[in-house]
């Protein structure tokens, strides 16, 4: 990574703090670890949460807040399914909202009102939809009505490895082709995928999504997703950067992130990924063959 | 002295009748024939059998006790029930057993046959005979026709607190205290956020079942009941009002059938406000959360109350005069009114109390 690049992430973190109304917040967990992220591939789609280990650990507030909403099961008392389980909403200043799911069954204080940075609110667990027992965290902004990335806003986390890409392809006609083993294709219409994840040691296999992406075909910035915040528009998730990509379809079954449609005119075409997580880090790859 | 003293009690004895008769002829109030509850069957329903021989389709009864779901026929002598990994959504069409993480749903008939699998990851419910399935992320609704086709998915802003629907209508309170309003194509019908509280959150949610009224019991601090009604096109507030409760949980809001009274959990007991008169009454039972079920013809309701260890089946002539109360004991508690009889389930036993006038 460049200095400048890297220079760039401190400031677009840095700005990002003082704009979302809380000044430090404290992690969901003690020493925690996210295990997916903001972004990453679940149930089908891009998930607007995370998901902060160690399983069964004690869940903290995150900061000063009021208890909006607590619910202690898998099914409403209205019969509507539960699918976060134990979980408990809190209402900070300036319109920030966290939630904390999947908490142990009986562990939810049940007559909270105010609580401050640290207060417990119970322990994860083993509940709704998930068979871990992790934290699952999610941070709202009311006002703007958009998720947030809540490691943006958290305190950072020891990482010196790169994003890995796990691979990069080219698909059309019924094809998915990885790209370093593309010679020639034809002219035509195709469309870009790549399997990208963020270690934080080797073996790590945590499905982690990294902070931006940037996508140049021929030295030219195609694409950029930046992994800061979505919004529900007309009944679909998007996630911001330029590309406001719909969270439904940003995805194939298998996890692989699209990224874009590219118009592959008679020549040489060159592309270059460059993937940058939080601490900085940052990977590029690509690759180049000719188009008939 | 004798007669001076019996003088005073006599013009007494007169006033005290003619108080009476005027009572019986300036107050009549018709009484209604006394409600008797008859005991018919009851049965232990873990004693499973084969659907298929067991009932026909159509013509039973669905019930769900816990984890345990079934169909039995009104006399009670056909009855099976299976069991679900994690839980059931019952209809009286179809059951849909579901584990904690499915990644694919099945669908049965009432005969035991396999209707529809659907590939959806969440956990389906029933609202008004349509199939919902809410995202594991509790962010996103879709619905399915009752063959097993994705009729739409919708994205909602933020988390879901509660969701009800009608026929045309589908709504969800959300976390960040807006109510969101989908009609039954997946589009949008309108975006509101009550406001005028401190803390805003949705605790419950309500649509009647004409869809032309929704009811919520909204923010903290202060709380607030609010109606909207649909006006030219568009809903607008048609009433609301500060609360005395603190609630931080979920709140059941309900419509009874013909969408007159909205009944909502309070803590000195169950709200009912008439939407004609614009009054509203208390009914003096304590729930942490129930059901409603209409007897139209006879004018009544039944409300299904429920706290963590008990409940009780309360007859009510709406807005708040009860006729009857019949306590009902703790645990999987399932229970309906149809056809003049209450059905109840607790545990693994299933019963039938007929209900006559006499």
């Amino acid at each position: 990574m460049g200095p400048r690049l890297r220079r760039l992430c401190a400031i677009v973190l840095a700005l990002a703090i003082p704009a979302s109304g809380l000044g430090s917040l404290e992690w969901p967990v003690a020493g925690g670890a996210p295990t997916r992220t903001f972004g990453s591939y679940l149930w089908g789609r891009f998930y607007p949460s995370m998901t902060v280990g160690p399983e069964g650990a004690q869940v903290r507030a995150v900061a000063a807040g009021d208890v909006s909403f607590q619910f202690d099961g898998d099914k409403m008392p209205s019969g509507l399914p539960c699918p976060l389980g134990g979980f408990i909403s809190l209402s900070h200043p300036d319109g920030m909202i966290s939630v904390y799911a999947g908490m142990d069954r009986g562990s939810i204080p049940r007559y909270s009102r105010a609580v401050s940075a640290g207060d417990i609110l119970g322990r994860a667990g083993a509940s709704g939809f998930r068979a871990g027992r992790e934290l699952g965290f999610t941070l709202f902004d009311r006002i703007k009505r958009q998720y947030l990335n809540p490691q943006v806003l958290l305190p950072p986390i020891r990482d010196d490895r790169a994003p890995l890409v796990r691979g990069l392809y080219l698909s059309g006609g019924g094809r998915i082709l990885p790209l370093g083993e593309i010679r020639t294709v034809r002219q035509g219409t195709y469309e870009l995928l790549a399997d990208i994840q963020d270690p934080f040691a080797p073996g790590d296999t945590s499905l982690r999504a990294p902070y931006s992406i940037r996508l140049l075909v021929d030295g030219k910035e195609t694409l950029r997703y930046l992994y800061d915040a979505a919004r529900a528009e007309s009944g679909r998730l998007r996630f911001f950067g330029p590309a406001r990509a719909d969270s439904g379809t940003a995805f194939l079954p298998d996890g692989k992130l699209r990224l874009g449609s590219v118009l592959l005119a008679r020549g040489r075409t060159a592309f270059v990924l460059i993937v940058t997580d939080y601490a900085g880090n940052e990977r590029e790859t690509g690759g180049a063959f000719t188009v008939e | 002295m004798r007669d001076v003293d019996e003088r005073p009690n006599r013009l007494l004895y007169a006033l005290i009748s003619l108080a009476f008769l005027a009572y019986f002829f300036a107050a009549p109030e018709p009484l209604r024939p006394e409600l008797t509850l008859h005991p018919v069957w009851a049965e232990d329903v873990s004693r499973a059998v084969d659907p298929a021989t067991a009932l026909e389709a159509g013509g039973s009864l669905s019930f769900q006790l816990g984890n345990r779901y079934g169909a039995a026929s009104p006399d009670g002598k056909r009855i099976w029930s299976r069991t679900a990994d994690f839980d059931a959504a019952v209809s009286d069409r179809l059951f849909i057993p579901y584990g904690r993480e499915s990644k694919s749903l099945t669908a049965f008939a009432p005969g035991g046959e396999t209707a529809f699998r659907i590939q959806a990851e969440g956990w389906p419910f029933f609202r008004s005979g349509r199939l919902f399935v809410i995202a594991p992320d509790m962010d996103a609704i879709s619905e399915y026709s009752p063959e097993g086709r994705l009729l739409w998915s919708y994205d909602f802003p933020f988390k879901i607190s509660d969701f009800d629907a009608s026929g045309s209508l589908a709504v969800a309170g959300l976390l960040d205290g807006s109510i969101e309003c989908v009609d039954s194509s997946g589009k949008s019908v309108f975006s509101f956020a009550p406001g005028g509280s401190r803390i805003e959150v949705v605790l419950g949610v309500a649509v009647d079942p004409r869809g032309e009224a929704v009811a919520a019991v909204c923010g903290a601090d202060r709380q607030r009941f609010v109606l909207l009604v649909r006006k030219g096109g568009a809903f607008k507030v048609q009433y609301h009002r500060y609360l005395d409760s603190d609630y931080r949980e979920p709140v059941t809001v309900r419509f009874t059938r013909d969408g007159r009274y909205v009944l909502y959990r309070q803590s000195e007991g169950i709200a009912v406000y008439d939407r004609e008169t614009g009054r509203e009454s208390l009914l003096p039972v304590r729930a942490q959360s129930f059901d409603l079920d209409s007897d139209q013809a006879r004018g009544l309701e039944f409300l299904f109350a429920r706290t963590s260890r008990s409940g009780a089946v309360v007859c009510f002539e709406p807005p708040e005069r009860i006729i009857f109360s019949y306590p009902l004991p703790g645990g999987a508690l399932w229970t309906r009114y149809l056809d003049r009889s209450l059905y109840m389930g607790s545990g693994t036993v299933l019963g039938r109390i007929d209900i006559s006038e006499e």
